[in-house]
């Protein structure tokens, strides 16, 4: 897999092609996406929550300086260390001095978005220390070389039969593919780096400002791990994943577990406020907190702001019909599904991502479940209008958008385009399909088929019924 | 005290992208909606339940069962003076040799220590004086861990467990097995109740770390399959004391 080729379309077929990808991606999607359908019908009013949730945060994106500060505030008062990082490699370089400062050679981690957006782990590596992922699924996926492909369920690519070679491997005995046995190896290895580890890096689901709290969600507890047995937890936040107070913290996470897995709550919610206090036998002596911009406070002047009410819950992605055909790696970046379809160009630019706007059929299913209601299927299409405006499209798609916005603004072309559509594409339609053709329809149909237009239009069609119009 | 330079430097350009002069101590809205019902009484959980209806109490304590039953965990109803025996049960069906527990006087109320010496379990208390270095490897190699627990979630079958001093992180995280004991009187509605809870703490100080638990340690990583106790404790019981 190439992290830095632009090429979705070339992904998106050899995922097609992936026997095993297109037997898993389904299978979880439709377990996650069956989960949350439950979980709102027991809700009831979920449609209220979402409203509300919307509300509280878009109220924390704008006052974002002023609950950052307080955050900020109350970690120092807590007696932790707070970093602001404006780039990824700002980042990094904060972890890694760190790890130098205290001599440290061996770490865990939980399961971390961020982390993989700025590519910490390859980072640390080259500077000689171990990484270990702890999260069950990271972990299958380190062993593999791999990226996670789901934000809630990094490795749901994978089939239970390669997942028992790779642990066979590692443990250097055959194991068999009985799920317990797998989750048993893995608990007693990964037990013995928590013991030895120097550092816990975890990421934060939400921090709360009121109190200067890092709170973590978790089912398997590798989180609680984590932030327990190191000398050193440090935690790396976007800057976004706030919460004013423990009462939004609620309605936030009430949405979270539901809407990603269909959970009332997670096995484990846990609240961290700075490093242990006299007297406490466990815990960290030291606590970071590193908070991260990376490109997100250029989105705040832009139309894609609402993309920063994300609350990484995943459902976008369990409804996508697109995600649930190429899987996740197929989008060639950090973030997949719709939310990375939105997020990724943004983040990295349109030179690299321009294709994600594309990767969507416009359905509008991850608008209708996103439970900030993030209008990500509108975002979409507005990075295809500015894709367009600043020449990233094929100068094809340009004409096909120029021409059709002008056949669609004048009714007399439009139908007369209709009837010749029809009689001018019989040369190159099979079955009442075109799947080739010369000039703008090549353009079209590089990535799809088109049905051949119908010999007589709709408005034709309804005129000869004697179409009952009330005016 | 004086603002550092990367922290102005970085909040300035979030104030500036938002086309605005920096703001400072805002508070968030009073949301004045509240998708669920049945919240907003006076928390205090030490406190008696004399102000809440015994029937809708009741109601409460069998939801809170219901949640937990349906998330593999078994919760028994006692009063104080089955204690002994209802441990002594678990401790049977699990064939435990050794423990630990918090440091914690509500535990010692319940003479714990005594009833881990009657069934013969090699055990220690999260006592502070102790060496850390010795506690952590016992509790790392412990069958089973104690805990009392500060507050109950009816709707979703939660523990929040305060920790701190002898009340340690890892007792209810390094063993295989975990038991939490919660006065019944200490369950409330949801959630939010919970967040009140810690909220009015906010003043004091909060612990280190708090933990909201539900149910066993579990993963779906491979192929969605229910998995318990791949990090955390596998087994939890919460044994519930009517008084």
């Amino acid at each position: 897999m190439n992290l830095q080729a632009a090429d979705f379309k070339a992904r998106a077929k050899e995922a097609l092609n992936d026997t095993q990808l297109q037997r898993a991606v389904p299978f979880v999607q439709d377990r996650l996406r069956s989960g949350r359908v439950q979980a709102a019908e027991a809700l009831g009013n979920v449609e209220e929550w979402r409203e509300l949730l919307s509300e509280i945060r878009m109220d924390t994106i704008d006052n974002l300086d002023s609950y950052l500060e307080q955050l900020a505030g109350n970690v120092r008062a807590n007696g932790g260390h707070v970093h602001f990082a404006s780039k990824a490699a700002d980042a990094v370089s904060i972890v890694s001095r760190i790890a130098e400062e205290n001599g440290a050679r061996k770490i865990v981690k939980a399961k971390s978005m961020i982390t993989e957006e700025i590519h910490l782990n390859k980072h640390l590596e080259e500077q000689g220390l171990s990484v270990i992922e702890t999260d069950l699924g990271e972990y299958i996926l380190q062993l593999a070389g791999e990226k996670p492909s789901h934000i809630i369920s990094p490795a749901l690519h994978k089939r239970r039969g390669e997942i028992a070679e790779l642990f066979s491997q590692a443990a250097g005995r055959k194991l068999s593919e009985d799920t317990s046995e797998l989750c048993a190896f893995a608990r007693e290895h990964l037990r013995e780096a928590f013991m030895e580890a120097d550092i816990g890096i975890t990421g934060c689901n939400f921090a709360v400002a009121e109190s200067g709290t890092v709170v973590l969600v978790s089912n398997e507890g590798n989180a609680r791990l984590t932030t327990s047995l190191p000398k050193i937890h440090i935690a790396i936040m976007g800057m976004e994943r706030i919460v004013p107070t423990w009462n939004e913290l609620d309605l936030a996470l009430t949405m979270l577990t539901r809407s990603a897995t269909g959970q009332k709550i997670s096995v484990y919610v846990t609240g961290i406020s700075g490093p242990r206090q006299a007297g406490d036998l466990d815990g960290p002596e030291q606590f970071h907190l590193i908070i991260v911009d990376n490109g997100r406070s250029d989105i705040l002047a832009t139309a894609y702001k609402e993309v920063l009410k994300c609350i990484r819950c995943g459902a976008c992605m369990n409804v996508c019909p697109i995600y649930r055909h190429v899987g996740g790696h197929a989008y060639g970046s950090v973030y997949s599904g719709p939310i990375g379809a939105v997020l990724d160009p943004l983040l990295e630019g349109y030179e690299t991502a321009k294709e994600l706007p594309y990767a969507s059929s416009l359905c509008g299913a991850c608008t209708e479940v996103c439970p900030v209601k993030i209008p990500l299927h509108d975002l979409l299409i507005e990075h295809r209008k500015d894709e367009v405006e600043q020449g990233y499209t094929p100068q094809m798609e340009k004409m096909s958008f120029g021409a059709f916005g002008f056949m669609a603004s004048h009714p007399a072309v439009y139908s007369k385009a209709a009837k010749i559509a029809s009689a001018g594409t019989t040369l190159w339609a099979k079955d009442g399909y075109i799947s080739g053709g010369p000039g703008l329809l090549a353009g079209w149909t590089a990535g799809r088929d088109l049905p051949q237009p119908a010999k007589q239009s709709f408005r034709d069609w309804w005129k000869e019924k004697g179409g009952a119009r009330d005016e | 005290m004086n603002e550092p330079v990367e922290q102005a430097a970085f909040l300035g350009s979030i104030a500036e992208k938002l086309g605005r002069k920096r703001r400072t101590a805002v508070s968030p809205p009073s949301w004045d909606r509240k998708p669920w019902e049945g919240s907003g009484q006076e928390l205090n959980p030490e406190a008696e339940a004399g102000g809440r209806q015994a029937a809708e109490h009741e109601q409460l304590i069998r939801q809170f069962m219901k949640q937990l039953s349906a998330l593999n965990t078994a919760v028994y109803r006692i009063s104080r003076a089955d204690f002994g025996r209802v441990l002594s049960e678990v401790i049977a069906k699990h064939g435990i040799g050794s423990a630990i527990s918090w440091d914690d006087g509500r535990l010692h109320e319940l003479q714990l220590e005594s009833t881990l010496n009657r069934n013969g379990i090699h055990h220690r208390l999260w006592r502070t004086t102790e060496n850390e270095r010795e506690l952590r490897t016992f509790a790392e190699s412990a069958d089973m861990g104690i805990t009392f627990a500060d507050m109950g979630l009816a709707d979703t079958g939660t523990v929040l467990l305060m920790n701190g001093g002898g009340r340690g992180r890892l007792i209810s995280l390094l063993p295989p097995v975990y038991v939490a004991v919660l006065p019944e009187r200490f369950i409330y509605p949801r959630l939010s109740d919970g967040m009140s809870f810690v909220r009015s703490r906010i003043p004091e100080g909060l612990p280190a770390c708090i933990n909201f638990i539900t149910g066993p340690s579990r993963t779906g990583d491979i192929e969605a399959d229910l998995a318990l106790g791949v990090h955390g404790p596998g087994k939890v019981h919460i044994i519930l004391l009517q008084d």
